[in-house]
């Protein structure tokens, strides 16, 4: 046999080995890397490879329910279907998205809009392609789910108001968090994990208790795939079981509103802007909370489109304005009651007193006019109320002074935030919200006056006897003072929400208005001014004596709040409806143990009489029944 | 002649180097099982093709083993012509793919020439060295190597411009490797080094295409585009480690199975296994390498001719540079170039190459005695 080399093939010994131990330990660095990524770094890559493959898909959790005093239902949670689509899991975007099209009824140029942007977007984000598409188009989605591959379905919990307009401003709506809310609701509410594009309360009960009625969202881990595709587990049984955390709803709400009594309120109103307010005075409770005009809170909910958006909010009628708390308004004669309370509780007159009114009064070089140009003759307090008489309050009015009118509107909480809807927190910590931007309203006193120095304090003092001038107050505020003559002198902090979680009973949570202030007046006060109100209505001289209802001992007192001064609107009102005077009314009802108090504004309206009265009767005239009905069918129960 | 084969027939089987073919199935073994976890759920077809070309693969290497090496040494020159042949080919006909042209179809195969190049010139630089008449104990000079860069650097030449960069490097390593044990002058091997470190940054900068240099570059700083080139070392790194000591288990891996593992049938067929074995098992196997190659480099240190020496040295170095430079790249600690790990890797062309590598060092190993 011939060797291929005639010498020893020895000398490459030691050389191989050379080779072998290189090869070895270029292996052995191998394993000294393996041991770095799978031992010292094992855990984060056990980490990563998770995060790669868990999904987490959020279940987006209802908003409490919020029922009115009686149990209706009035806002509810409906899930809302969003379309998305992402780019990086379709096939042909052009023939899908033109497909997508079909189905939910897009134009030729929105489909091509929808083009352009998915086009743009980053290959596997997914973008929104409409949202709230109807639960046909849903079904019709799903069936062509494989030949849409990019296609998601969202499924967002939005709210449900089944009254529209009519709790726009007492419920309040829910719309899309914007970029600073973000942060601030991330700070106050932690546990609610709130994310871009989520819904939060935006005005009224739904902003004031946001971190009730806001749930927890839920979490579904999913398995997927690199194209971010769902893998179906149960066919891989080596996949941990995906674990899932339910959504928990929020918090139910019971309110004190009567369903009935605001629907009737509305209707009432009709066009007319305005404010009403009706009230239990017994418990401070809210029986009803109108503003006009109002949107429809659904509207949030849905597509909206920034163009809608300014529009709304630049209609000149401002429907977001909550007329009730968040716009203050000359009180006008509503505030003669104040006035007599003060007046008959200081001794200033009595039940027997009398002014005489020659249709003005004079004080220094001026005159000031009642409403009525030929005077009402001799009145006393009683009568005053019933006729509105100016002039004898002009009396009264300088005999107190113009502290003790301030003092006295404070303790009837004029001038000051009812905190209408807000838990009332224990010690002195601030009030974080206030519900719909209250507004404070305004009370003249001396040192202002002389620091504005525009007029006198004796004048400014006539004025306000007839709750003109600087004043200034909430129709909230009216309510809870006339609540406060008809049940002795208790000033309420407004209650809005009765209870929380009103149909679980081991997490049910009764809440009560509490008494802000105490008056005690006397009885006689009470009944001198009680009876004012009644001649108001039943008198043969009262001024809303054709709002009288049948049955039912009502009464009220009428307010005209000027605008403009006497001389503008003289000029000018005829032609420019804006500066009519706004009509108010307020009311009690029945009057010797008074279920209902009333305080209603009517923007432009005029006379109270003519325009707020009517409101407030219909409004009492049908709480009033209710009360009655329901009270015979409990009698007829009980036995 | 007739004589000699019956009589030397019991000899062969009696030094059929068992350990060396027992490693080899072993791994075999280890590779289909993770093929087969890397593919069962939605590509069974491919475990199915890679059992048959094991399967060829294993026939071709035992008969090879039966085989007289030194025929070998009539046929280097045959087989090195056909091969450059086959590497001309590519760019006129092959058929391309990821942006590099590698393929040739030849009626129902698909060839990749690249893979039986390495073999070529492994055979006809151990024919050249066989037949030099260079003092071997006196060591060879730089200028005595013009001839072996000639039979190296044609091939190499047409494999980089496909261009398949791992494939090229693999050659020009199995070539030095057979230079060094050629007695190379000391002296020669320092400036070797001293040009290769001068040449790396000068060859990066004019020599590599742009993905090439973008595959470098993210080697070196991974997290700076982990969506594009960085994709395939992270998630490389993420299926290794998060295997942890012990593994996910058999076929749980969720990384390959989920697809977030790219090319998990070839280039990072290491990182599946590694995933569901964790590092145990991966001990097991870089164990069975360095096993491997040093049952190998004992043929080489027994072999009774140059012939054999070199050209058993030629079959190591391809499979050890491969499991060096494929593993190095899974693992993080090399950039991306596109280079299969023996036994594991799914492809024909690499598994057949693989297994007339074996085949080779068997046949010598079977025949250290006979002389």
């Amino acid at each position: 046999m011939r060797l291929s080399d005639p010498y020893n093939v020895s000398e490459f010994r030691s050389r191989s080995l050379v080779i072998a131990v290189l090869f070895a330990t270029l292996i052995g660095i191998l394993i000294l890397r393996l041991w770095y990524l799978q031992i010292w770094q094992g855990e984060l890559y056990r980490e990563f490879s998770d995060e790669n493959r868990f999904k987490i898909e959020r279940l987006s959790a209802p908003r409490g329910q919020i029922f009115d005093r009686s149990g209706n239902l009035i806002a509810d949670s409906r899930p809302r279907f969003d379309v998305l689509y992402t780019r990086g899991n379709s096939q042909d975007l052009e023939m899908e998205l033109s497909l997508l099209g079909d189905i939910l009824g897009w134009e030729k140029s929105e489909i091509d809009l929808r083009l352009e942007k998915l086009k743009k977007s980053p290959r596997y984000q997914s973008q929104v392609m409409m949202l709230d598409i109807p639960s046909s188009k849903l079904a019709l989605l799903q069936m062509k789910a494989l030949d849409l591959p990019g296609l998601d379905i969202e499924v967002v919990a939005v709210r449900d108001y089944l009254y529209k307009e009519a709790f726009f401003h007492s419920v309040g709506y829910t719309g899309e968090i914007g970029e600073k809310e973000l942060q601030r609701l991330r700070a106050r509410f932690p546990q609610r994990s709130y994310r871009r594009g989520d819904q939060r309360g935006i005005i009224g009960l739904e902003a004031l208790n946001e971190g009730l009625l806001r749930g927890t969202d839920g979490r579904n881990f999913l398995v997927v795939d690199v194209n971010g595709r769902r893998v179906n587990s149960d066919q891989w049984e080596m996949l941990p079981e995906t674990s899932r955390i339910d959504p928990v709803a929020g918090t139910s709400l019971k309110v004190s509103l009567d369903l009935g009594l605001q629907l009737e309120a509305v209707k009432a109103f009709g066009s007319m802007k305005g404010a009403a307010v009706a009230m239990d005075p017994q418990t401070g409770q809210v029986l009803a909370y109108v503003s006009q005009p109002a949107l429809d809170p659904n509207w949030f909910t849905q597509v909206l489109t920034n163009l809608d958006f300014q529009k709304a909010l630049n209609r000149e009628d401002n429907p977001f304005l909550d007329r009730v708390v968040g716009e203050h308004y000359p009180p006008g004669s509503t505030f003669k009651l104040v006035m007599a309370a003060a007046a008959l509780e200081n001794a200033v007159i009595d039940g027997k007193s009398t002014h005489y009114c020659p249709g003005f009064y004079r004080f220094g070089r001026r005159s000031w006019n009642c409403h009525k140009r030929d005077g009402h003759g001799r009145v006393d307090v009683v009568q005053a109320i019933a006729q509105s008489c100016d002039v004898f309050f002009y009396n009264v009015a300088s005999s107190l002074g113009l502290d003790a009118m301030f003092s006295w509107s404070n303790r009837f909480g004029l001038g000051r935030r009812t905190y209408v809807g807000s838990e009332v927190l224990e010690g002195p910590q601030e009030r974080i919200y206030r519900f719909n931007t209250e507004q404070t309203g305004f009370i003249p006193y001396q040192d202002w006056v002389r620091m504005k120095g525009n007029t006198t304090v004796e004048a400014e003092t006539i004025n306000a006897g007839i709750g003109q001038g600087a004043f200034l107050t909430t129709v909230m505020q009216l309510a809870r003072m006339v609540a406060g003559i008809g049940n002795g002198g208790r000033i309420f902090q407004p209650q809005l929400v009765l209870s929380e979680n009103p149909q679980d009973s081991e997490r049910r949570k009764d809440l009560r208005a509490e008494v802000e202030n105490h008056l005690r007046l006397e009885d006689k006060t009470r009944s001198l001014i009680i009876k004012g109100m009644e001649e108001v209505i039943s008198g043969q001289l009262g001024t809303a004596r054709l709002s009288k209802i049948p049955q039912v001992q009502f009464g009220g007192k009428t307010g005209t709040a000027q605008v403009v001064d006497l001389e503008v609107w003289r000029r000018r009102a005829k032609t420019d409806k804006k500066l009519e005077d706004h009509g108010l009314f307020v009311g009690l009802a029945p009057l010797d143990d008074p279920r209902i108090a009333v305080a209603v504004i009517v923007e432009n309206g005029g006379h109270g009489s003519g325009t707020a009265a009517p409101i407030a009767k219909k409004m009492v005239q049908y709480y009033m029944q209710k009360l009655q009905t329901t009270e015979v069918n409990d009698g007829t129960t009980a036995n | 002649m007739e004589q000699r084969r019956t009589s030397s027939r019991p000899r062969i089987l009696e030094n059929f180097d068992r350990p060396l073919f027992g490693t080899v199935l072993l791994l075999c073994g280890i590779g289909l099982m993770t093929i087969y976890s890397s593919s069962y759920l939605n590509q069974m077809e491919i475990f199915y093709r890679q059992l048959i070309f094991m399967g060829t693969g294993l026939g071709i290497a035992l008969v090879i083993s039966f085989l007289d090496y030194r025929i070998f040494e009539r046929l280097a020159i045959p087989v090195y012509i056909i091969a450059v042949i086959l590497l001309i080919l590519v760019p006129l006909i092959g058929s391309k793919a990821g942006g590099a042209q590698r393929w040739l179809h030849l009626g129902p195969f698909v060839l990749q020439p690249s893979e039986p190049a390495k073999i070529a010139v492994v055979l006809l630089l151990a024919r050249f060295y066989s037949r030099d008449k260079v003092d071997l104990q006196r060591g060879y000079g730089l200028r005595e190597l013009w001839p072996v860069v000639l039979i190296a650097g044609l091939p190499i030449l047409l494999i980089f411009k496909q261009p398949n960069l791992g494939t090229a490097l693999l050659i020009t390593f199995t070539t030095f490797t057979i230079i060094f044990l050629c007695n190379l002058k000391w002296k020669s091997l320092i400036v070797l080094t001293l040009a290769g470190l001068v040449g790396a940054p000068l060859a990066y900068q004019f020599v590599l295409h742009d993905y090439q240099r973008t595959r470098v570059k993210t080697f070196l700083n991974p997290q700076s585009d982990p969506l594009g080139d960085g994709y395939h070392t992270i998630q490389s790194m993420i299926s290794t480690g998060s295997g942890q000591v012990f593994g996910k288990g058999y076929l749980k891996g969720t990384q390959s199975k989920l697809e977030f593992l790219p090319e998990h049938h070839t280039d990072f067929v290491f990182s599946v296994f590694a995933e569901e074995w964790g590092f145990f098992g991966s001990l097991v196997v870089m164990g069975l390498f360095i096993i491997l190659i040093f049952l190998g480099v004992d043929v080489v240190r027994k072999s009774k001719d140059k012939f054999g020496a070199v050209l058993a040295m030629g079959c190591l170095s391809i499979i050890a540079w491969q499991v060096v430079v494929n593993a190095g790249m899974e693992l993080g600690l090399l950039p991306v170039v596109g280079v299969t790990l023996p036994f594991f890797s799914y492809g024909g062309s690499s598994v057949l190459t693989t297994m007339i590598a074996v085949g080779i060092l068997l046949s010598i190993a079977a025949r250290r005695h006979i002389f």
